[in-house]
């Protein structure tokens, strides 16, 4: 009785540890994949962690691009459309919902635009609300996006909405205290194909890989209420902040030159403007501003072309402004001399055209000093015929022109400089006067630059320090090479000085200010014919003496008056009547 | 003979005792081990906690910087001077002393 009841044991015994068994090998081995991860889950915590974006800095470190928290504003369409009336259709259920958001959106976006008219404002208001409709309407959807990077003062005027079914996500967006100043230099912060913030234009593009820095992803051991277990070290790669830029830019220069060049664009009817002020002595960037620009704070609603810097994108002929790399060129080589006389008679016959000059007068026996301050094109063709081409492309290539410069801004162009083989005699006796080539902004002020700064061409740069959480770098003035003989330069600072001093203009310089400049009024070509556009610069430096500054002010299409004598150069005396006692520069008593 | 048994009973006695002291280290290591994983395992609250005190204070520091860059922005600076009353100065400019002249 008792071994039967021994024998009914060991079988319960043998059954339930096979069973047991069973559900092991189920367990360890047919499920053990599925398991793993759940375990994993379960024990293990994966914490996304972002970058945040790199500042950009003026020169003196006061911030010209910061980071601010941003939200995206979503509604979950399951919880939101609890709020649809039974009788109501989808189309006015989204025009009530989209009436009570689209105030606090509009409200941010007008923020820093007090100048907006309230037409403008309406449309702005219309936007914002056909988009909130048409994601409210969106099909077969739970969640949709219905705003990005909006600010806390606005999530906060919804969240007191307490609409169900809306909600937000932490974001951060690019915070601009100066609000558009510099906005060509800076660039702007968009989305790449990811949908991850990317760099594009100015310093945004160009620096956009040390600017974004490194997500990284730790794993931390937690317990079963998933808080961190310390006796683990936490694994995975962290975070690494993007890095600071230290610009040159002065903050306080360029504030003056945005204010200034669209107080010249709109008073002379130009269709665009771009002034760069540079350090000839370093070759530092420390204004450049385009006008029109974009609107740093909504970037999209603004036109493309509107983002582009200007001073390194834009290529014009340079007209006038160039004769002083000319007579830079030919003095140097020796091809003429400071008391060389040209017979300038009448016009320059060159490979069967005939050259004038502007007005049609001509200045017999005019010095060097004269033709300058006469903007001669027939002393300027004189000048490079004396040269020949080879010397004049030679000297023209040396000064930069016709490749980059290699500024740290994105979009940089060439110009354009025909290849020798296309050179004949008319291609030399327009170049003296700065027609059939081209040259951007920038190309043109840093030769000028060079001229002021002994003869030695310097590379242009707006970054002098990448400030990481682990190094720094730092960027050191950059000479390219000696460009002329600082004897030449020395002779054509005051060739320069006589011709601002002897100029159209001459009443407008400011009392004691001693800059040396030449002004240029380009016509512009058009489908291989010069139209009646034009383009009126004006590419100074000063004190003549200890060049503090060199800089370019390039006017298109001036409506009020073609001549840059009564457009650019005027405009360039404004801002240098600010510059001067901003920096302490003394006047000439 | 008796002299033998004696030092054996000795080496005994020793050898006992060192495996007792060794058993007690290694009770003790143990023992503390597990306290101080307790400890340590408890501590994650705070760490959590001190996380989250970290990052609001970030935050709040980005804030801070944010207001202080905007309030010092020279286009705000210029709108409270011009309400101020204050009118900007034209024509000014900078004078090097001049070399003293002797009369004499």
């Amino acid at each position: 009785m008792i071994t039967s009841r021994i024998s009914i044991l060991e079988v319960i015994l043998l059954i339930f540890s096979a069973a047991i068994i069973g559900r092991l090998f189920y367990w360890q081995v047919v499920k053990n994949e599925e398991f793993t991860v759940a375990a994993e889950t379960q024990v293990e915590n994966t914490v996304f962690v972002g970058a945040d974006r790199g500042k950009i800095l003026a020169a003196d470190g006061s911030v010209l691009v910061s980071n601010q928290k941003s939200y995206l504003l979503y509604a979950i369409f399951p919880e939101i459309l609890k709020l649809k009336d039974k009788n109501e259709s989808k189309e006015d259920f989204s025009e009530r919902v989209s009436d009570k958001i689209v105030p606090a959106l509009l409200q941010e976006k007008i923020a820093n635009r007090e100048k907006l008219k309230s037409s403008e404002k309406d449309v702005l208001f219309s936007e914002i609300k056909t988009h909130i409709i048409k994601q409210l309407q969106l099909k077969n959807l739970v969640w949709v996006p219905l705003a990005n990077k909006i600010n806390e003062g606005t999530k906060e005027k919804i969240d007191k909405l307490k609409l169900s079914g809306i909600g937000f996500e932490e974001d951060t967006k690019r915070f601009y205290p100066e609000v558009n100043l510099a906005a060509n230099v800076l660039g702007f912060v968009g989305k790449d194909e990811q949908g991850d913030d990317k760099g594009y234009f100015g310093l945004e593009g160009y620096y956009d890989g040390e600017l974004r820095g490194r997500s990284g992803t730790l794993i931390q051991e937690v317990d079963a209420l998933g808080r961190p277990i310390l006796a683990s070290s936490p694994e995975g790669l962290g975070a690494l902040d993007g890095s600071d830029l230290l610009t040159n830019i002065d903050r306080t220069v360029q504030f003056i030159v945005d204010r200034k060049l669209f107080e010249g664009v709109e008073r002379y009817g130009a269709r665009s403007g771009i002034a760069i002020i540079l350090d000839p002595n370093t070759g530092a960037v420390i204004a450049s501003s385009s006008y029109p620009s974009f609107d740093l704070l909504g970037p999209v609603n603004s036109p493309t072309t509107e983002f582009k810097n200007l001073g390194v994108s834009e290529v014009y002929e340079p007209g006038s402004t160039f004769k002083s790399i000319t007579f830079s060129a030919a003095l140097d080589s020796g091809s003429i001399k400071p008391d060389t006389i040209c017979s300038c008679r009448g016009p320059v016959k060159a490979s069967g055209y005939e050259v004038q000059t502007v007005d049609n007068k001509y200045h017999p026996g005019s010095t060097v000093t004269q033709i300058l301050q006469h903007s001669d094109n027939v002393g300027a063709a004189f000048a490079a015929q004396k040269m020949g081409t080879d010397t004049f492309l030679k000297y023209i290539n040396n000064f930069g022109f016709g490749a980059q410069t290699g500024i740290d801004l994105q979009g940089e162009e060439t110009g354009i400089i025909k290849q020798r083989k296309d050179w004949h005699e008319i291609e030399l006796v327009t170049a003296a006067f700065g027609q059939g080539l081209s040259v951007t902004p920038l190309q043109m002020v840093n030769a000028v630059a060079a001229i002021a700064n002994d003869g030695i061409l310097m590379k242009p740069y707006v970054v002098k320090k990448i400030i990481g959480s682990k190094s720094t770098v730092d960027f050191s003035p950059k000479k390219v090479g000696r460009v002329l003989k600082s004897s030449t330069a020395t002779l054509m600072k005051q060739l320069l000085l006589a011709a601002v001093e002897g100029g159209e203009a001459k009443k407008l310089i400011p009392h004691g200010y001693r800059i040396g400049g030449k002004t240029g009024t380009a016509q512009v070509p058009i489908a291989g014919q010069y139209s009646t556009k034009t383009v009126a610069s004006f590419v100074a430096f000063g004190p003549v003496e200890e060049p503090r500054f060199a800089a370019i002010i390039v006017l298109f299409d001036p409506s009020a008056s073609i001549f840059a004598a009564e457009t650019a150069e005027p405009l360039f005396f404004e801002i240098a009547s600010e510059l001067y006692p901003y920096w302490g520069i003394p006047i000439d008593q | 003979m008796v002299r033998k048994i004696v030092k054996k009973e000795k080496t005994k006695s020793f050898f006992r005792s060192l495996v007792a002291l060794f058993i007690m280290v290694i009770l003790s290591i143990s023992f503390a081990r597990v306290v101080f994983l307790n400890v340590l395992a408890a501590s994650g609250q705070q760490l959590a906690a001190a996380n989250q005190e970290t990052e609001i204070l970030k935050e709040e520091n980005q804030r801070l910087e944010n207001t202080i860059s905007q309030l010092k922005s020279l286009s705000r600076v210029e709108k409270i001077a011009s309400e101020k009353g204050f009118v900007k100065a034209k024509n000014v400019q900078v004078l090097t002393p001049k070399s003293p002249i002797a009369n004499r």
